[in-house]
């Protein structure tokens, strides 16, 4: 669909462009102070990240910014990876080169087949960390790196020095985020509002609240230093951890936005994207950033449809660097902490959470150990686990489907070899010949399973046929569990007779090898054909 | 079952069998894993004889396993400071097998794909030979896995052992041409383990010996570690326990083919756990189910678990009484039986077929592989698993969106209007059917999105129909949810028909059906005919 750019279409950009600003200019600045980077890498982060990620993404509505999974990785880098600013920073490019990379490869495609309960059970990881890690600011005391546990273990002592004055901002922020009037919201948006109340109270009454502090004004410039080979490959593992996190938040933002535009995106070259613009936020000492609904969808509801959208917000967002800077120094850092701890409250999955009593009990499992392990150990490890036990848990629902769709059965020689004619000396109920039907997909889920129900009927008969007639689909383990049953029947001195195999299921059989010990006489089309071939191994 | 002198004689056969084939085996992974050959016979009696009494089969041996001791090597030079260290996490990984089994979560190890077990398998056996390479020419140990290995090989043939390759050699040479008719009788590592001792013994001097092996029963190691070390040593104990669930259950599956019994995965990774804290706590090395020495157990006659238990009782006395004959074997003999069982693990026959399998097959495969060689064993299954799943998912889509139809329904046959044929269009159709039919998951949820919304403006009112669908995964539901958010959005109305069993259970576990009003949700067609022609006012 080619869009004609008219006067309309730039006044919903600019709209659009223009809220979602509004959005990211206080969580910029949160998160920018949250990571550990300084309030000003979080704004030079939403300018590379947000210009670069909608000048050569493949979503047209998308707004990047900084995110609170970027946030929360990048604070882990600085504290346990990095020694320096300049090797944070070359982690957070080589990240963004990862990232293009995984783009050229066309991984991107293979994020969305991310189960909805690990997205839920992260997301909320997510919100309990944010949550978690503003704690302390909120209570005026200094952050301390170590996530959830660090944060637990600091409380005691930051209970012992509240600053009455940083809990007063705070308390006022978050009390004007979370009561800020819905009507109000789409012309103020809350987290704008809750900063803005609370650094007026910092600044008129609570004076002893800590502030922000110097923040470089004017552009920013080039952070190029190179750092030594063996830093390199020591940073290729966060720097995977930053590009895995960011494409996998960017492409499920993408997802959201499809869905309110009814456009299609293309995920490949979203990665590209935001790889770019987060090899630029690390070049200008930015923090780095992804795609997130948070400024995405504001920026929809508020009209904006082209890419123009994104670079209006990140120009904007220059001009107020530039205009603003100053002002940015004197606003409490208990502010901040309060708009994130609304921020990390929004991000949770309430909707779910609030029905963990009627989900199902796999579902409940995947979604607690995602969580769980976001929160106390860290976000790789609950995507990769929370992906391997979702696929289990599914395997575990398939197999009773897939079974029921197999069926063994003994074919009675009067009906099968004779079609029906009494036959003197036949015995009625004999049944030399057994046919095991594959209905469906066949997957690693039942294959086990498969082995040990059919491999006894095999035994009882002469001749066993394996019917693929209405089988659409067999994976790798299926296959090889065909063939261990043909093994069985070799073995049991059975003879095996294949039929109706077709298409996909032919292709796979065929790569594995896996009918190399059936005659190629023996594999036919029908059971017509099966019959005959029968007959005269039975000796009929 | 009853217990006869048949079957006395049958497990005796399959125990003796079993114990002939273990004892080179328990020697070579002792050695290999930086334990110490006696580290190899005291695991393969206390895992052999705890699995076996404990376990959930009753034909399945135990002894050590290629990836525990391949896992056990990097612990021993990675995470363990010393000898104690390195028996607590074996200990610690014991009790998490344990912690498995009793949570029930043994069925499900059987779901790991075919090509990423082929791909683990395979890199475990060129772990294997690289590692063993060293001993093989003579050359002491490297640490650092295959990389250390193969850093460390230039020297190795610098400074050629030739006695140690002569005997090593021969080792593998007669374990690789032992005539099959002989193997019944003697089995092959057994034969050429003997081959390669003699030579040493005899001619070869020169070769590098196993050494000061400890004479007598084994004795209780114990030495409590530090916290602040358990800590640490968790993550080696899970990758411990992980591996050798998944040996283990492996193994069952092939007793319970060649059985026709049913194995309980649940109570065999209990079994395998108490045996892996016995083996730690005598100081040996850790162990699983063994392939090799299972089906060997039951073609001997091997029924039930007295079988396992007097395999691990005549280790037992073997180690007592030839403890001192052991010393003297060549370590480049036993480097040579290990060469020929990484050759063995490699999957050859999957690997003579990459030109033929799928691509993304082959993708999961190799990198699983590649994994398993250079980064490590649990990185490997554990990206191999997320890639098998990816990829699966991938060809799930493709079906399942074959599984849906969106049609329209002609307005004057659905509804049945009988106003003056002139006004109506015959080809106006208000109500859409939207059908799912069989199963869906996360592999379509997000097509199926773009797909249905674009049909869902084009009408009025939209039915889906859950009569042919037999399971929503928790995708799926949401995908429902966001279905009606967009009939919400553009205000079509939805009507849900058919909805029953498993797919019933799920939309409402994730309150998907909560703006749905009640009589919206009906059973059949002919009810939704009548919601439908009351919201269009016909």
């Amino acid at each position: 669909m080619k869009l004609k750019y008219d006067l309309d279409t730039f006044r919903g950009d600019l709209f659009g462009g223009v809220t979602a600003m509004v959005v990211a200019l206080p969580l910029s600045l949160a998160y920018g102070v949250a990571s550990g980077m300084g309030a000003a890498a979080g704004l030079y982060g939403a300018i590379a990240v947000g210009f670069f990620a909608a000048v050569f993404g493949g979503t047209a509505t998308q707004i990047s910014g900084p995110t609170a999974p970027m946030a929360i990785v990048m604070a882990v880098i600085i504290t346990t990876y990095a020694k320096n600013l300049t090797e944070a920073l070359t982690v957070v490019v080589m990240g963004g080169l990862l990232q293009a990379l995984l783009g050229v490869l066309k991984l991107g495609r293979f994020v969305a087949y991310t189960p909805y309960v690990v997205v839920s059970g992260f997301m909320s990881g997510i919100g309990v960390l944010v949550m978690a890690i503003q704690v302390l600011p909120f209570f005026g005391s200094t952050p301390v790196p170590g996530g959830a546990v660090g944060m637990i273990l600091a409380l005691p002592e930051a209970l012992k020095h509240i600053n009455p004055s940083a809990l007063g901002v705070g308390l006022v922020t978050l009390g004007v985020a979370v009561f800020w009037p819905p009507r109000f919201r789409k012309i103020l948006p809350t987290p704008l509002v809750g900063l803005f109340a609370g650094t007026l109270v910092g600044v008129l009454w609570l004076k002893g609240a800590p502030v922000i502090g110097e923040v470089p004004t004017g552009l920013p410039g080039l952070q190029i230093g190179l750092p030594s080979l063996g830093f390199l490959a020591r940073a290729v593992e966060p720097a995977l951890i930053l590009a895995l996190i960011g494409s996998v938040v960017s492409l499920l933002t993408c997802l959201v936005a499809d869905s309110l535009t009814r456009t299609s995106h293309d995920p490949d070259r979203e990665l590209i994207g935001q790889g770019v613009g987060n090899a630029a936020a690390g070049l200008i000492g930015g923090l780095p950033g992804a795609g997130t609904p948070v400024y995405t969808v504001p920026n929809i509801r508020s009209g904006g449809r082209t890419r123009a959208a994104g670079a209006i917000f990140a120009v904007f967002l220059l001009a107020i660097l530039l205009g603003l800077g100053p002002y940015v120094e004197s606003i409490p850092l208990a502010a901040l902490a309060g708009v994130l701890i609304k921020v990390g409250w929004d991000i949770i999955d309430w909707r779910l959470l609030t029905r963990l009593h009627r989900i199902k009990r796999e579902h409940l499992f995947v979604l607690l150990t995602t969580l769980l392990l976001t929160v106390f150990v860290d976000l790789i490890s609950a995507v990769a686990i929370g992906l391997i036990v979702a696929g289990l848990a599914h395997a575990g629902q398939l197999e009773n489907l897939e079974l029921d769709s197999v069926v063994s059965v003994p074919l009675l020689d009067q009906m099968f070899l004779y079609e029906g004619e009494e036959v003197e000396g036949v015995d009625p109920f004999e049944a030399r010949v057994g046919m095991v039907a594959l209905r469906g997909s066949f997957t690693v889920a039942s294959s086990k399973k498969l082995v040990r129900t059919i491999s006894l009927d095999i035994k009882d008969h002469e001749v066993v046929i394996f019917n693929f007639t209405e089988a659409t689909y067999i994976d790798d383990s299926a296959a090889m569990v065909i063939k261990q049953l043909i093994d069985v029947a070799t073995e049991e001195d059975t003879e095996s007779i294949v039929i109706g195999l077709t298409g996909d299921v032919a292709e796979t059989l065929d790569a594995l090898d896996v009918l190399r010990e059936v005659p190629p006489e023996r594999i036919v089309e029908n059971l017509d054909e099966a019959r005959e071939i029968a007959k005269p191994l039975i000796g009929v | 079952m009853n217990y006869d002198l048949k079957t006395l004689r049958g497990d005796v056969s399959g125990g003796l069998t079993a114990t002939v084939v273990a004892l080179p085996f328990a020697l070579s992974f002792g050695v290999a894993s930086g334990l110490g050959a006696a580290a190899g016979l005291y695991g393969a009696i206390a895992v052999g004889f705890f699995a076996a009494l404990f376990g959930g089969t009753r034909t399945v041996i135990s002894g050590p396993a290629p990836s525990m001791t391949v896992a056990m090597a990097v612990i021993v030079t990675t995470h363990a400071a010393n000898l104690t260290e390195a028996l607590s996490i074996v200990v610690l990984g014991g009790l998490l097998q344990v912690l498995l089994g009793a949570l029930g979560a043994g069925r499900f190890v059987i779901y790991t794909p075919y090509v990423v077990v082929s791909g683990f398998m395979s890199g475990i056996g060129v772990i294997i030979m690289a590692i063993e390479a060293l001993p093989f020419l003579g050359a002491p140990p490297a640490p650092g896995g295959f990389m250390g290995a193969i850093r460390a090989l230039p020297e190795a043939v610098g400074r050629l052992n030739a006695d140690a390759l002569g005997v090593g050699a021969a080792t593998l040479a007669a374990f690789a041409f032992w005539p099959r008719r002989f193997a019944r009788f003697l089995p092959p590592p057994l034969v050429a383990l003997a081959v390669g001792s003699l030579l040493g013994v005899l001619w070869l001097n020169e070769a590098p010996t196993i050494g000061r092996m400890p004479t007598g029963l084994p004795e209780l190691q114990l030495g409590l570690p530090s916290a602040g070390f358990l800590l640490g040593a968790l993550q080696p104990a899970i990758v411990l326990a992980l591996l050798g669930s998944i040996d283990s259950l492996l193994a069952a599956l092939v007793a319970d083919s060649l059985t026709g019994s049913r194995h309980n995965p649940n109570r065999e990774l209990v079994g395998q756990g108490i045996g892996n804290v016995a083996a730690g706590l005598i100081g040996g090395l850790p162990g699983a189910g063994a392939t090799v020495s299972t089906v060997t157990n039951i073609r001997a006659g091997g029924q039930t678990r007295v079988s396992g238990m007097l395999r691990a009782v005549l280790l037992l006395a073997l180690l007592l009484g030839f403890g001192p004959y052991v010393e003297s074997v060549p370590l480049a003999a036993l480097a040579g039986v290990l060469m020929k069982v990484g050759w063995d693990i490699v999957d050859w026959r999957l690997l003579a077929r990459l030109r033929h399998i799928r691509r993304e097959h082959l993708f999961v495969m190799l990198m699983t592989l590649g994994l398993t060689v250079f980064v490590d064993l649990l990185t490997a299954v554990a990206i191999g698993l997320i890639a098998a799943g990816m990829a699966h998912a991938r060809h799930l889509e493709r079906l399942e969106i074959d599984n849906v139809v969106s049609v329209p329904m002609l307005d004057h046959i659905f509804l049945g209007e009988t106003k003056d044929a002139g006004e109506v269009n015959p080809y106006a159709a208000r109500v859409g059917l939207v059908s799912l039919r069989g199963s869906f998951t996360v592999a379509s949820s997000h097509e199926l999105v773009a797909a249905i919304s674009a049909d869902i403006k084009d009408h009025e009112v939209v039915i889906f129909d859950f009569t042919g669908a037999t399971h929503l995964d928790d995708s799926a539901a949401m995908l429902i949810r966001r279905l009606m958010d967009v009939a919400a959005q553009e205000r079509t109305a939805f009507i849900v028909m058919g909805l029953g069993g498993d797919a019933a259970r799920t939309l409402r576990a994730f309150d998907v059906l909560r703006d749905a009003p009640g009589e919206r949700v009906v059973e059949t067609l002919d009810e939704a005919r009548e919601i439908a022609k009351k919201i269009l006012g016909v």
